[in-house]
């Protein structure tokens, strides 16, 4: 048996142990039908990236990028077709009996953001993963100030779609 | 930050959506290879074609030169011909490379966007017009191949060989712009729009720019109306 390379075995690693990065985007980002191919993609392009990353950086930040990067451009650039999210529906499994109203809310949550351009529905994603304004403003190229400014605006506007009070301490 | 309901929906959803997903590390691996992406490579496509095309027009022209070795002028033609395609062969193989080099994705978007604009305005562009010259260059040679009359080529109705040569090259383009247009044309524009969102600051100074652009016009119509005022008036 070959062995593996031990670059490449860390990399795996990384990977699997983030891949909730990867569904969140595909999801985000992809039709159903889509989604496994950009799936494939985005890993496909972190390793052919991962040489550039020079650990300056947490794993999980460049790996934002490259996917989202991946997402936005790539997808667009090979298939030239792309389809949003608010094209199709969401699958979040149904349960009748248990936290429905949640259920609804969050669906809700998903279909508000993939009405957002992409831009604002790559702020809001990162800011959702609690990244911080630094590590947005470092990946989408835009100041922070900017940053800061495009999430008051698109958290009010899904706060109102979603009739959410906003608390003292957020203002 | 944390306080943010938004973000416990957000975390809640994301818990439950993919508690199901299984990608294992086998899998993670056979994904590295470039094999397994079911993408559409029409770029990569077009460019190792046409690479292809060089390499034949340099066979057919090293043949031709040696047929033509007796005529000194179809020579200088046909030296003229190889200097041009393996001009058009060095620069398909640089615009292959920055291909590459665009879709490195580590990079932050705004720059990614600009390089990606930049790819498909410039070098691509330019690549589609002399990716039209090599293929009139090829289809030349075939004749000039086949018509070799023991180091001679005569053309009958030279008006009519250049126009047919001309309408050719046209219709070449026309069709491989057209046919590029189809995918490139919504991509193009969504990078732009992505631009615009991302850079509010030189949308501004686009804006302002094009303020001094319509400023610049009118000065223009008044001078050259003053002109033409003027050489009316000298004239009676």
């Amino acid at each position: 048996m070959r062995k593996q390379d031990p670059d490449k075995a860390y990399f795996v690693e990384m990977v699997y142990t983030h891949m909730g990065i990867i569904y969140k985007i595909c999801n985000l980002y992809a039709a159903v039908e889509d989604r496994d191919d950009l799936k494939q993609e985005i890993i496909y392009q972190l390793w052919k990236s991962y040489p550039t990353y020079r650990g300056d950086s947490k794993f999980q930040s460049w790996m934002y990028r490259v996917a989202l990067n991946t997402a936005m451009l790539g997808l667009r650039a090979r298939k030239m077709k792309y389809t949003s999210l608010s094209e199709h529906a969401l699958e979040i499994s149904e349960d009748p009996f248990e936290h429905q109203d949640q259920e609804i809310r969050i669906k809700q949550l998903y279909k508000q953001i993939s009405k957002l351009k992409d831009l604002d529905k790559t702020i809001i994603f990162l800011y959702l993963e609690q990244c911080s304004y630094d590590e947005i403003a470092e990946i989408t190229g835009i100041s922070t100030k900017n940053v800061s400014v495009r999430l008051v605006r698109i958290r009010e506007k899904l706060r109102s779609q979603l009739h959410i009070q906003t608390t003292k301490d957020e203002k | 930050m944390k306080n943010d309901e938004l973000i416990h929906m957000w975390q809640e959803g994301s818990d439950r959506m993919f508690r199901d997903e299984k990608t294992d590390r086998d899998m993670i691996t056979q994904y590295l290879s470039e094999k397994t992406l079911k993408g559409n490579r029409n770029i990569n496509f077009n460019l190792i074609f046409y690479g292809a095309v060089q390499v034949a027009n340099i066979i057919l022209l090293s043949m031709n030169l040696a047929g033509f070795q007796n005529n000194p002028s179809m020579i200088w033609v046909l030296i003229s011909q190889l200097a041009i395609t393996i001009g058009i062969l060095i620069f398909g193989m640089d615009t292959f490379y920055k291909f590459r080099e665009i879709n490195n994705y580590s990079d932050s978007l705004q720059n990614l966007i600009q390089k990606q604009l930049w790819f498909y305005r410039k070098p691509y562009e330019i690549f589609l017009v002399l990716a039209s010259v090599s293929a009139i260059i090829l289809m030349t040679n075939v004749n000039l191949y086949i018509d070799n009359d023991n180091g001679t080529y005569v053309i009958n109705n030279k008006v009519l060989f250049v126009g047919v040569t001309l309408v050719a090259l046209v219709f070449i383009y026309g069709t491989q712009k057209a046919t590029s247009l189809l995918g490139l044309r919504r991509l193009k524009a969504y990078l732009a729009d992505l631009q615009q969102g991302v850079l509010d600051q030189s949308q501004r100074m686009e804006r302002s720019k094009r303020r001094y652009l319509w400023l610049w016009v009118i000065v223009f119509i008044l001078l050259t109306a003053s002109l033409v005022f003027g050489l009316l008036t000298a004239v009676r």
